[in-house]
This record gives C-alpha cells, sequence and structure tokens, in this order.
C-alpha cells in the first residue's frame, strides 16, 4: 500500500500544487524543494513513493535516481520521475525509474500510475 | 519459359524459391525501368520497382514504393498522354506512349512507357507491368539539331553577340554581387578576384591575383573538400564548415562553376559567408528549446490548480462552473501540445529527435485516433477500410502524433464537414496509410512546400490558425522511421496525405524499453 508520498522539485508552485492534489486522494505527503537535500531525507522518512522533478539546479533527478537505486537501503522504493521534455522517458528508463509522467499531467494519470505500483 | 504461380509471386509474404530468386535477378540487371502496380487496391500503388527504375528516376524504392506511377509527373500536363493512360487502365489494354517525366532533382526526362496487364483466368486484372525506357537523348537529338539550325540562321543575319569581349560588363557584374567571386585558369591560377572578396577576407589584391588558390594566404584555403569540389567537373555547391581565414573561423556556402572565356577553360568560384547566418539559425533553435521548456512549467502549475479547483469544487455546484473548468483543461491541453510541437521543431533542427521503438498494432492505433476524434467532430463521418498491420516496430506514440495530426488536417481544412476516408494496406515490404479529405486541397506549387517548417499558405493562413509546424514534424517523424509521407491534391478538391514506413527498417537507433 502506498501511503506516504515524498515530492521533489525545484519549482515551489508545482511542488505545493501536486502536493495538495495527492492529498485530495488522501495520500500523505511531504514536499522537498532542494534535490541536495533529499536523500538524507529519504533515508530518515522512507517514503513509500518518490515523485521526482529530472531537471534541478546542484543535482540533477536522474543522477539521484541512479544512487538510489543502487543503494539497498532505498532500491526498493518507487519512483515517478516527471519532466516537462520528452526525452525525460528514455532518461527514466534509464536510471531505473519504475514510471514516467509528462507534465503538465493529468492528475487521474498519475494516480492510476500510483495504484499500479502497489 | 514455365509461367510463374501467382501464388508463388507474391509480393506480401517472404519470398521463397529459387525460380522467383532467379526471376528478379534477372530484373534487376535489366536496362529497362520496371514497376508493377496493384490495381487491387486503391488508386493502382507500386509494389514492386526494380535498380534501373530507381537509376532512371533518382528516386530510392522507399520513395516510390506506395506511390501511383503520376508522381513522375510533376507539375507537367500531359494531357494528351495522360488522356491515352487513363484510357488503356480502364479498359484493362496494353499502350505504349512516350511521355514527359521528371526525375527526383527535378530535371526532365522522355519516358517510353510501355503498359500490360495481368489478368487471372477469369479475365480479372490483377497487376500493371509498366516498363519504361528513358529516350531523352533521342529526343535532345532532335531538338539540338532544330537549335543548330536556328543558329546558323542568327548568325546569316549578323546578329551575334560577344559578351566576353565586354570587359565593362564582366567588371560591373563582379561588384554589382555579394557574393565573393574568384575567377581561376583551369589550374586553379587566380586570375580575377572581386571587392567582396577582398574586404569578407581582409586579403590585398597583390597577395591574390596570379597566385595558385591553394597557395594564397599561407596554404590556408588548400582545404580537402574543396579540392575534392573543385576535382568534379560541373556545376557543384558545397557547404565548408570551420573554414579558418584571417578574420577567424566562417561557414562558407562555395558554389562553383565552369565557363569558356577566350576558348580558354576557366572556374568560377562563388563564396558566400553564412557564418553569421548559422549562428542565427543556431540561437533560434536554442531559444525555441528553452523557451517551450520554461513555458510548460507554469503551465503544469495552471493545470494542476485547475484539477485541484476541480476536485474541491462542491457536487451541488452550479454546472456553468463546472463547465468553464473543463473548457479551460482543455484550452490547456491544446496550449501544452502547441509546446510540444515547438519543441519537436527544435529537437529536429538541432537533430535530437529520439524514436522509443517498440511492437505495436498500428491498425488498432489507427482505429484509436479515429475514435478520439469521432466524438469530438461529429459533423464529420471517419471511414477505415483495408490493413496494414497489428504487428509494427516503431515509436507508436511518435506515428500516433502523425495520424492524429494528419486526420486533424483533414478536418481543419474541410470546413463543411463530410466523408474523410482513411486505407490501410501492405504493399510489398511496406505498410501504407492514406488519409483523403474533399475539402480544400493543396495547390501544386505548395506541395513540397507545406512539409518545410513554419510555412503556411498565404491565402489560408489569415482563416484557418495554425502555425506550420505539424506537417514538418509529421514529415520528419516518417523518414526517422525510413518512411515517406506525401500529398497528392488539387485546390478545391480536396487532398490525400499517405505514409509509407517500411516493415524491415534498421537503424542505429536503440530500441528503447517501455516503461
Amino acid at each position: 500500500m502506498i501511503k506516504k508520498i515524498l515530492i521533489c522539485d525545484d519549482d515551489e508552485g508545482i511542488l505545493d500544487i501536486t502536493g495538495l492534489l495527492l492529498e485530495s486522494y488522501g495520500y500523505q505527503v511531504t514536499l522537498e524543494p532542494d534535490s541536495s537535500l533529499l536523500i538524507p531525507r529519504i533515508r530518515s522518512e522512507k517514503p513509500d513513493l518518490l515523485i521526482i522533478d529530472i531537471w534541478m539546479p546542484i543535482l540533477m533527478g536522474d543522477e539521484i535516481v541512479r544512487i538510489l537505486k543502487k543503494d539497498e537501503e532505498t532500491a526498493g522504493i518507487p519512483v515517478i520521475m516527471f519532466s516537462a521534455s520528452r526525452e525525460s522517458k528514455r532518461i527514466a528508463s534509464e536510471v531505473g525509474a519504475d514510471d514516467y509522467i509528462a507534465k503538465p499531467f493529468n492528475i487521474e494519470d498519475l494516480t492510476n500510475k500510483i495504484r499500479a505500483l502497489e | 519459359m514455365k509461367q510463374v504461380d501467382k501464388n508463388k509471386f507474391s509480393f506480401s509474404d517472404q519470398v521463397l524459391g529459387e525460380e522467383l530468386i532467379f526471376l528478379l535477378t534477372a530484373l534487376n540487371i535489366s536496362k529497362a525501368g520496371l514497376t508493377i502496380t496493384d490495381c487491387s487496391q486503391p488508386d493502382d500503388p507500386i509494389v514492386y520497382c526494380n535498380k534501373a527504375f530507381e537509376n532512371l528516376t533518382g528516386y530510392s524504392r522507399e520513395e516510390i514504393i506506395g506511390h501511383n506511377c503520376r508522381f513522375l509527373q510533376g507539375n507537367d500536363d500531359n494531357r494528351q498522354e495522360r488522356e491515352v493512360i487513363k484510357n488503356t487502365l480502364h479498359a484493362g489494354e496494353e499502350c505504349t506512349i512516350e511521355i514527359r517525366n521528371y526525375k527526383k532533382n527535378g530535371s526532365l526526362f522522355w519516358n517510353e512507357l510501355h503498359l500490360k496487364p495481368i489478368k487471372d483466368d477469369l479475365g480479372k486484372l490483377l497487376y500493371y507491368v509498366g516498363v519504361q525506357n528513358d529516350i531523352t537523348r533521342q529526343k535532345l537529338a532532335d531538338q539540338q539539331l532544330r537549335i543548330e539550325r536556328l543558329k546558323v540562321e542568327k548568325q546569316v543575319l549578323g546578329h551575334t553577340y560577344n559578351f566576353i569581349e565586354n570587359n565593362n560588363l564582366l567588371n560591373t557584374f563582379l561588384e554589382t554581387v555579394n557574393e565573393s567571386i574568384l575567377i581561376l585558369s583551369r589550374d586553379l591560377k587566380i586570375l580575377k578576384v572581386n571587392t567582396s572578396f577582398l574586404k569578407t577576407f581582409h586579403i590585398a589584391e597583390d597577395e591574390v591575383l596570379n597566385q595558385y588558390l591553394f597557395e594564397i594566404d599561407h596554404c590556408r584555403w588548400d582545404l580537402m573538400n574543396l579540392r575534392s569540389l573543385l576535382d568534379q567537373h560541373h556545376v557543384n555547391d558545397s557547404i565548408l564548415e570551420d573554414v579558418v581565414t584571417r578574420v577567424g573561423k566562417k561557414m562558407l556556402k562555395v558554389k562553383i562553376s565552369q565557363i569558356f572565356l577566350e576558348k580558354e577553360l576557366n572556374i568560377i568560384l562563388a563564396i558566400e559567408d553564412i557564418t553569421e547566418l548559422k549562428e542565427i539559425d543556431r540561437r533560434k533553435d536554442d531559444f525555441l528549446n528553452v523557451a517551450s521548456h520554461e513555458l510548460k512549467t507554469p503551465l503544469t502549475t495552471i493545470m494542476a490548480c485547475i484539477q485541484l479547483t476541480q476536485r474541491m469544487i462542491p457536487k451541488e455546484a452550479d454546472d456553468k462552473l463546472k463547465d468553464t473548468l473543463t473548457k479551460a483543461k482543455e484550452h490547456i491541453d491544446k496550449l501544452e501540445h502547441l509546446i510540444s510541437d515547438l519543441l519537436d521543431v527544435s529537437k529536429i533542427k538541432t537533430g535530437k529527435i529520439e524514436l522509443s521503438k517498440g511492437a505495436f498494432n498500428l491498425d488498432a492505433m489507427v482505429f484509436h485516433v479515429a475514435d478520439q476524434l469521432r466524438k469530438a467532430h461529429s459533423n464529420y463521418t471517419i471511414n477505415i477500410s483495408g490493413y496494414a498491420s497489428n504487428y509494427y516496430v516503431g515509436d507508436k506514440q511518435r506515428l500516433e502524433q502523425v495520424v492524429l495530426h494528419l486526420l486533424k488536417n483533414s478536418i481543419k481544412y474541410t470546413p463543411s464537414g463530410g466523408n474523410i476516408n482513411i486505407h490501410l494496406s501492405r504493399l510489398s515490404d511496406f505498410i501504407k496509410v492514406s488519409i483523403t479529405d474533399y475539402g480544400l486541397g493543396v495547390d501544386y506549387q505548395h506541395q513540397k512546400k507545406i512539409f518545410e517548417n513554419f510555412f503556411r499558405v498565404d491565402e489560408v493562413q489569415k482563416q484557418y490558425p495554425g502555425i506550420g509546424i505539424g506537417l514538418y514534424i509529421s514529415d520528419q517523424i516518417v523518414k526517422n522511421h525510413g518512411g515517406t509521407l506525401w500529398v497528392e491534391s488539387a485546390a478545391g478538391e480536396g487532398a490525400t496525405f499517405s505514409f509509407t514506413l517500411p516493415l524491415k527498417f534498421k537503424n542505429d537507433d536503440k530500441e528503447n524499453t517501455d516503461l
């Protein structure tokens, strides 16, 4: 069962509203705008799912996913990547993300994808 | 010769049997161009062509299969000949005719065309075989004879005018044009140079006159590709990248032609500095790429806000309020597509378009796209006939984009509503998708241009909004799959957009695993 979702995006507008949307579906959501703080946070929070943007300053989303998927402790956390460019689909598959959604997204598509990961 | 069983001579399935291989080899050795058209399919598409036909026309097999033979006629009227062909095909008879055809590069050739029907035991027309011979040389010899006769007549009248003697004319011409021009002797010594060349490359006249081209400016012009360009003995042009000159690295467009001046062979080298032009083009592409990405970020927030509002709105709320939100969402979708298209253009221009290939049911995809549009456009009847493939390996999302775009175009340019017919077929080792509408049509003069980016037909522009990139993107997607996309139409009579895709296309693209 996925309950706790951690979202990481450097655009706080997208971050807040996506959080509210998922909360309206009953998920417990936490937000992280700074990608460089994400990995320690995942280790302590242990979310059921990570939703992460690709293009972010300092630490890019694909690098983070690569690190998480190599680490035994975090490899089991499902990851959905979301980004505005079409190449993100390829990037997501290369780094071993579990799914991908294009921005702007349809909330039904996103919740369907979340349910499929359960 | 033993007659080939028509079941064996199947163009659709994998060809087996030595007999057929021998036969096909023989056909490929033939000097005459050979085509076979399938009369059971709409518009009699070509299902077979031999090597000689490719050589004769300059088109590759990928560009030939699926077309009707008239693609060689260009914009030429050929009315009389066309009438003869039409009647012959209609009656299922045989004929030989001389017709003006055009190669891929636009040059004219005279085609002696022999058409012969293939029928089954019951006399039903199955295929037409076309045998084509290039008789241009004979035709030209006749013409040349007539021209020579005219010249002699002119000379007798004393109307010869020698341009070469008029040095003034040449000098004025050289100084008027924008390009940098060099006139060289056969052994590449510089005989004449214009001011544009001296100014563009910061060189003095005495540094270049009577010098060998490859020795001037410390051999800076001794470039491999310039040498090979000069080796070819005909008019030629080419782009030379990263040419190091006194004024920095340049991108040059070079055109070479040859001329006899005072009975000596001379070479004219015209150089256009396109460095800045390319830089502006590159900056435009970068801008498109960044802008479209940046535009999507606020759009994502707006989209999410609307969706959140939709979820928060009480059930008993006014329907008008709910409709307004649905409309807003629809228009954001439209804006998103527009931005995606712009992003695609910038990617195509920078060669970054990526295909994510996988096997899918192409016919089902076309049915699905048609279904989507049927719901939104109830005054159109979208019919689908034939079948192409239920197992095609390609980028499903991208090809869906092509079909959707072509259908939307048909709808857009058939404002009165009505029939739109989709025909799916398999021809040899290709699949073909044709979409026919009965709307405005495309004038011949625009039929190639509509596949260029940002091109809009002037008179259409005002009435039908759009930015002119959909067909460009579609064409590029089809090309990336090794296929061809084209239109056949006459203004006011509707249009048929068709594309073919090879079933066995292989290139360097990695097959991406679908998520």
